[in-house]
């Protein structure tokens, strides 16, 4: 059987196949769709083709393993034609990494529901603000280390973010703790829905983000099996990023029925403009 | 748990209550388990008890002491006395009372004395029972408990005496042969203050013994009897300036003989005279309009009072407002009666902001101040107590000072999260006319009402168009930077940005959306990509034009890219992480570096030149600072920035 990560051409096939079924999920296909050289504005952030409104980053060297690819809407066209967000704003990633909960030397491909960036420096403002209080702790780095080896125990390169590992940042990191309950709740949420752990909450050994992801083990997979995959993860992508937004809400509308206030101030911002789309500091969609 | 008919180890138990904090005595502790199980067993003498922890020299001490009371028969009444001290106190005090009344037995007539005196000291906090001369003018108690006590000449003591609830301090004068405390003149002002006698004290020593107590007084704290004289002038004893600091503001708490409290805050005036050939300092403060008379006072230093201060709070239509988390400093000479004394918070209804304490001893008054953005470093929101009044929040505008009217909560909703804001109105009225003026206090800074910050955070929306991300007149400063143990930083690069990009900084710090924040350093570094693709192609000797720089930043690519990777045909030459942030040693030291290290021992990033760039940006000024370091193949760590600098263009 031959693996989707076999050659070069193989691996070209499933990121056009993948890019194809992106566009045709979210209404986008026109007759004339068909893959181009990225131009100029989209190759600085990497991109190397495009095919319509979706933007391919596709690197393939003669190491096998430094393979990646991302597939992401280009959400600067989709304003211009006023369809933003798309039914499915989210991104489709793949590449090697070297050791996982589930294995290694692991091929995966994931879809990306929501990603909460900045992790360190979140980190280095939420100890700034509540060290004072603890003396668990000497410094941030020996926060930060602790955290490290609590979410990544086993050494792993990425690793599943459980509720329960959300507790060393409760006291020291308490607006990080509540994001990132949310994000579990929603992810919760969306598998008790789909009723299978599609989507989890990674954290990686470069600690600088958290994934709202659906990960994907395709290493012995051939293109078929993957794109047959790739639908449901799609869906669940979506839903826990639709779960995210519910979850903020909610507890929004708690808030503001809990507390008085003299006026409130509900604060828009065009995605469009900003380029950026987000609950809370989670990002949904960004270009 | 303890059972029924379970052997307990007294000194075990007692140990594990003691690490818990709990104290107390053997024959207290045994009630107590009587109590819980009647026919409970203990294993351990009350001798047991009282010796734990004890080393085996102090031990021989002990039962030396226990030998010769036995010989007297009063091993019982010891044994008691020495199970309440071990039961109160530490070892260090345990010693203290058993080295004391061996040497009290040298003299046995007067052992029932001490013992009592000792036993009195169990029912409180520890304090040393020593003689009080019949003349009033000094205090005795052997040298060798004064050695472990730790007095010298000239430590501070608090002395209270048995026949009054005022206390006052005494200055080691000697310590040998006896260690001899000077208690000048301040018994007398204690008998004249407390309406007594001399002869009825007389009295009252030959009734309880002639008797005073002592303690090491806290540094920065005294009591004394000082005499107001005309025109408000109270003598501070001399003896007393250096305890509590010389040139530094003192608060003072003077008691009158009604037990009527007046509070305030002074610096004191030193000055010499010279009385019949010989030289005397004398220190003093002015307290206008206080009537002549003794008074008990309470003197303390702004390091003490401030330790000691919990929180100054008010309440202002429903909200509290409160300066609280007091940091004393050494004190800083501000002005000519002002004195900056340390750090506390200012906090409205949950949502703090740092403040500076300060004192100002013209106007007798503490005040939290709190700078407010857009007044050009004129405008300050306080909360400011004149000593004896409530506190009051106001505004000072140079030097016009706005009253607190009203408060409004404001509950800004910004993409899920909310964030609390109150809109202060502060009034001044000139004759018939009323001048308002408006602050707005967020978690993150207050704003002026001129300030664009003001009317975003009370507008709808913030204007998203995109800022110039563009820098403006770099210079280089010189500054040195340690980070971590191994590389010293001595340049970093400051340079302006647009009004507009400062404003946006403000908003998403102000909102605490990191998401906003990250992106506006990685979007000036993108600015930044001729200078940084020159210093590369110099660096590891490739031609510029050939060398691609990719922006990828998580928040687009997702699980763990780098900020900017620089590519040569198809191969990553050079990996890019950057942070904005309040301070960029801290981002450096514990993010940056230790993930750029990680990082590069990835199979793609191996052979790749690490660059980390920090951006610091200034809470006053549109004003930030910029350094760039480079990890080479060999795992060293440099810092580029002059080199940067040079390839900018300026």
């Amino acid at each position: 059987m031959a693996r989707w990560y076999d050659n070069a051409q193989t691996i070209e096939e499933l990121v056009f196949r993948i890019s194809e079924y992106l566009i045709e999920v979210n209404g986008l296909k026109k007759e004339s769709t068909r893959v181009e050289k990225a131009p100029e504005e989209y190759r600085k952030y990497g991109m190397d083709y495009i095919m319509d409104s979706i933007g391919i980053l596709l690197r393939c060297p003669k190491d096998i393993r430094l393979l990646e690819f991302h597939i992401k809407p280009l959400y600067d066209r989709l304003c211009k034609r006023g369809i933003f967000p798309p039914k499915y704003p989210i991104s489709i990633g793949g590449e090697f990494i070297a050791s996982l909960p589930f294995g290694k030397d692991k091929w995966i491909i994931y879809v990306v529901a929501a990603i909460l960036p900045y992790l360190g420096e979140y980190l280095i403002d939420e100890w700034m603000e509540h060290h004072k209080k603890q003396s668990t702790y000497r410094d941030i780095m020996e926060f930060k280390e602790s955290i490290r080896k609590k979410w990544l125990k086993g050494n792993y390169e990425g690793n599943i973010l459980r509720k329960e590992d959300l507790e060393i940042l409760k006291d020291l990191a308490p607006d990080l703790y509540r994001e990132l309950k949310h994000g579990i709740e929603a992810v919760e949420r969306t598998n008790s829905e789909i009723g299978e752990e599609l989507v989890n909450l990674w954290a990686w050994q470069i600690m600088k983000s958290i994934s709202m992801i659906c990960i994907l083990d395709a290493t012995d997979m051939s293109i078929e099996e993957v794109m047959e995959r790739i639908p449901k993860m799609v869906e669940a992508a979506a839903m826990a990023q639709r779960k995210l937004i519910e979850v903020y809400e909610e507890e929004l509308e708690r808030k503001m029925r809990e507390e008085p206030y003299t006026k409130l101030i509900r604060v828009k911002v065009d995605p469009c403009e900003r380029r950026m789309w987000g609950i809370g500091n989670w990002i949904l969609a960004s270009w | 748990m303890i059972g029924e008919g379970e052997e307990v180890d007294l000194v075990q138990l007692m140990e594990k209550l003691e690490s818990m904090g709990f104290r107390i005595t053997y024959s207290e502790l045994l009630d107590v388990l009587k109590c819980i199980a009647s026919d409970v067993k203990v294993r351990g003498s009350v001798l047991d008890v009282v010796v734990r922890g004890l080393s085996a020299r102090d031990r021989a001490v002990v039962r030396e002491l226990l030998e010769k009371a036995r010989k007297r028969g009063l091993e019982g009444s010891v044994l008691e006395l020495l199970d309440r001290i071990r039961g109160r106190f530490g070892v260090r005090e345990l010693m203290i009372v058993v080295e004391d009344l061996l040497r009290k037995f040298r003299t046995p007539a007067v052992l029932d004395f001490w013992i009592r005196a000792w036993n009195e000291v169990a029912k409180g906090e520890f304090k040393i029972p020593a003689y009080l001369s019949m003349t009033g003018k000094f205090i005795e108690l052997s040298s060798k408990t004064a050695v472990r006590l730790g007095l010298n000449r000239g430590t501070v003591v608090r002395v209270e005496v048995p026949w009054s609830d005022k206390c006052f301090f005494g200055v080691v004068s000697t310590t040998e042969p006896m260690c001899r405390i000077s208690i000048k003149g301040q018994l007398k002002n204690l008998i004249e203050f407390s309406g007594l006698r001399w002869d009825k004290i007389l009295k009252e020593i030959e009734r309880k013994g002639s008797i005073a107590w002592i303690t090491i007084e806290d540094r920065g704290r005294a009591f004394f009897f000082g005499r107001v004289r005309t025109r408000g002038r109270l003598d501070i004893p001399i003896d007393l300036v250096g305890h509590l600091g010389r040139g530094e503001p003192i608060f003072l708490k003077l008691s009158d003989e009604k037990g009527k409290v007046i509070e305030s805050v002074k610096v004191g005036t030193e000055r010499s005279k010279i009385v019949a050939g010989r030289e005397y300092r004398e220190c003093y403060v002015q307290f206008k309009g206080l009537k002549s008379g003794l008074y008990h006072v309470e003197a303390m230093n702004s390091k003490y009072y401030l330790s000691s201060l919990n929180e100054l709070k008010m309440g202002f239509s429903g909200f509290k407002i409160a300066l609280r988390d007091f940091e004393p400093t050494d004190p800083v000479r501000l002005g000519r009666y002002t004195f900056e004394i340390g750090k506390g918070v200012f906090e409205i209804d949950g949502v703090s902001l740092d403040a500076s304490i300060s004192v100002d001893v013209f106007r007798n008054t503490l005040r939290g101040s709190v700078g407010v953005e857009g007044g050009g470093g004129d405008v300050e929101l306080r909360m400011v107590r004149v000593f004896g009044s409530e506190p009051q929040v106001e505004l000072r505008i140079k030097n016009e000072v706005y009253s607190l009217a009203r408060i409004e909560k404001y509950r800004t909703s910004y993409e899920g999260n909310a964030i609390d804001a109150y809109l202060l109105m502060l009034e001044r009225g000139t004759g018939s006319r009323v001048r308002v003026r408006k602050v707005l206090f967020t978690p993150v800074s207050v704003y002026y009402q001129c300030t664009p910050m003001f009317h975003h955070l009370l507008s709808l929306r913030f204007p998203v168009s995109p800022p110039d991300y563009r820098i403006h007149h770099p210079r280089l400063i010189e500054e040195e930077i340690t980070i971590g143990d191994k590389l010293l930083v001595s340049n970093v690069i400051g340079f302006e940005i647009s009004r507009r990009l400062y404003q946006e900084i403000y908003y998403w710090s102000t909102v605490k959306d990191k998401k906003g924040l990250g992106t506006i350093g990685e979007s000036m570094i993108d600015f930044l990509k001729e200078p940084i693709l020159e210093f590369v192609s110099r660096e590891i000797g490739l031609p510029k034009e050939e060398l691609n720089m990719n922006w990828r930043g998580t928040k687009r690519y997702g699980l763990k890219v780098p900020d900017f990777e620089i590519y040569h045909r198809g191969k990553v030459v050079a990996v890019i992480e950057v942070s904005l942030g309040k301070d960029m040693k801290t981002v450096l030291h514990s993010h940056l570096i230790p993930e750029m290290i990680r990082r590069l021992t990835h199979n793609k990033f191996k052979d790749a030149l690490g660059i980390v760039i920090g951006l610091e940006y200034s809470p006053t000024s549109p004003t930030l600072k910029m350094i760039f370091i480079i990890r080479d193949k060999s795992g060293m760590w440099m810092d580029k920035t002059r080199d940067l600098y040079g390839l900018l263009g300026w």
